[in-house]
């Protein structure tokens, strides 16, 4: 048999398809998934931001409070200068957080957006992608991401400890306990790495191969 | 920006018009019911997201081939990985339903020989035998034309000898 009659038994299946498809059920599957997608989304891109806002807002009122007489139990310590400028800089630092995010999510938006002119380079943007997200999740990175919001939460603390006369050791339990936090964090991100990037590049790479391999015929 | 209704009404005429093709790699990638309807549900979704990126450089059948062989593949690979999924049947909502009545002894041999193929060689076949030249094939794939072409040859010759191999089988 020629390869002209494997096409004509081919071919057969556009008069018969071998298929019916349920264009509602197909909507509403099509619709569910994507809605899934962007709740994940904007669950992932408004953490950062409502946080630095939540945070933000507290150390605001906090000073509102403090010197309009509203928060009377903190003014048992008068607050120097530098207990202004630890608050201003832990704002900073959650602006940063805030601001990184932003930015993050704006390039991560104009890479999503590359058209690839076909599929080696799809598969070679998304082993890019892979790759930058995995980046992102080693410890340097993960304590380089996770230090401004931590150092910006203790510095907040220390100021309100300090402003209600506590002791300045009573820092130290706080501090162990969010460095616990800041190790339980960046683990569980870590994680992210073997369960499911890796395998995820492992998968793209073994099919970038498979497409490399006709070349070398 | 496209709007999800433009979006969606491209998306029903190009399911009307290309329907045939999402089976075709649907039937290629997946070989049980409800792999199938995964698999479908998968490819529907992809190019479905894929239609705001589609700048009709190249014909749309092209586009979908692409975008349906590239979730073909990832979800075969990632398949195998996870071969137990996790939602049950009576959860789903149905898209796909396969025409019984339709049964063809030699078209599901030549499935048969095409599932044999690696996911690479497996989508070769499928853009070839659809009528996809070569270019377009390069194009799509991203393998110059030369390569597609000595690649197909060989696939051609294979499927050629298979078929005259197994003649008992009513082809």
């Amino acid at each position: 048999m020629e390869f002209k009659d494997l096409k004509v038994i081919w071919d057969t299946q556009n008069e018969e398809p071998l298929f019916a498809v349920n264009q509602q059920g197909l909507k509403t599957v099509i619709d569910k998934k994507s809605k899934a997608y962007r709740k994940f989304i904007v669950w992932q891109e408004t953490q950062a931001y409502i946080s630095s806002v939540l945070v933000i807002g507290l150390i605001v009122l906090t000073l509102i409070g403090y010197f309009s007489g509203g928060l009377e139990r903190l003014k048992r310590v008068e607050m120097t200068p530098w207990d202004a400028t630890a608050l201003f800089a832990g704002m900073g630092c959650w602006a940063f957080f805030g601001i990184r995010a932003f930015v993050n999510r704006a390039s991560r938006r104009r890479r999503e957006q590359a058209l690839a002119k076909n599929l080696l380079e799809e598969i070679e943007q998304d082993i890019a992608e892979v790759e930058s997200e995995m980046a992102c999740r080693t410890l340097p990175a993960l304590i380089k991401a996770f230090i401004p919001p931590y150092t910006g939460g203790l510095l907040f603390t220390w100021v309100v400890f300090r402003a209600s006369g506590l002791p300045g050791w009573a820092i130290i339990p706080f501090c162990c306990m969010m460095m616990v936090g800041l190790i339980f964090e960046a683990s569980n991100t870590q994680k992210l790495v073997p369960n499911k990037l890796m395998p995820r590049k492992r998968e793209l790479e073994s099919l970038h191969k498979k497409l490399l391999d006709t070349r070398s015929d | 920006m496209m709007d999800e209704n433009e979006q969606m009404q491209i998306f029903d005429m190009w399911i009307t018009e290309h329907r045939g093709l999402f089976f075709k790699v649907v039937r290629s990638f997946a070989f049980n019911p409800h792999d199938q309807e995964d698999l479908f549900q998968e490819i529907s979704t992809q190019v479905f997201h894929s239609i705001p990126k589609f700048n009709g450089d190249s014909k749309a059948s092209t586009w979908i081939y692409r975008v349906a062989l590239y979730s073909a593949m990832r979800w075969s690979v990632k398949e195998r990985r996870h071969k137990k999924n996790q939602e049950s049947i009576e959860e789903r909502h149905y898209a796909l339903r396969q025409n019984v009545e339709n049964q063809n002894t030699q078209l599901d041999w030549l499935y048969e020989q095409i599932a044999k193929l690696n996911e690479v060689d497996r989508s070769l076949t499928l853009m070839m035998i659809d009528g996809h030249s070569y270019r377009e094939i390069s194009n799509a794939l991203g393998i110059s034309e030369s390569h597609v072409g000595v690649r197909l040859n060989r696939i051609k010759k294979r499927l050629t000898e298979q078929s005259r191999l197994v003649k008992a089988n009513g082809i």
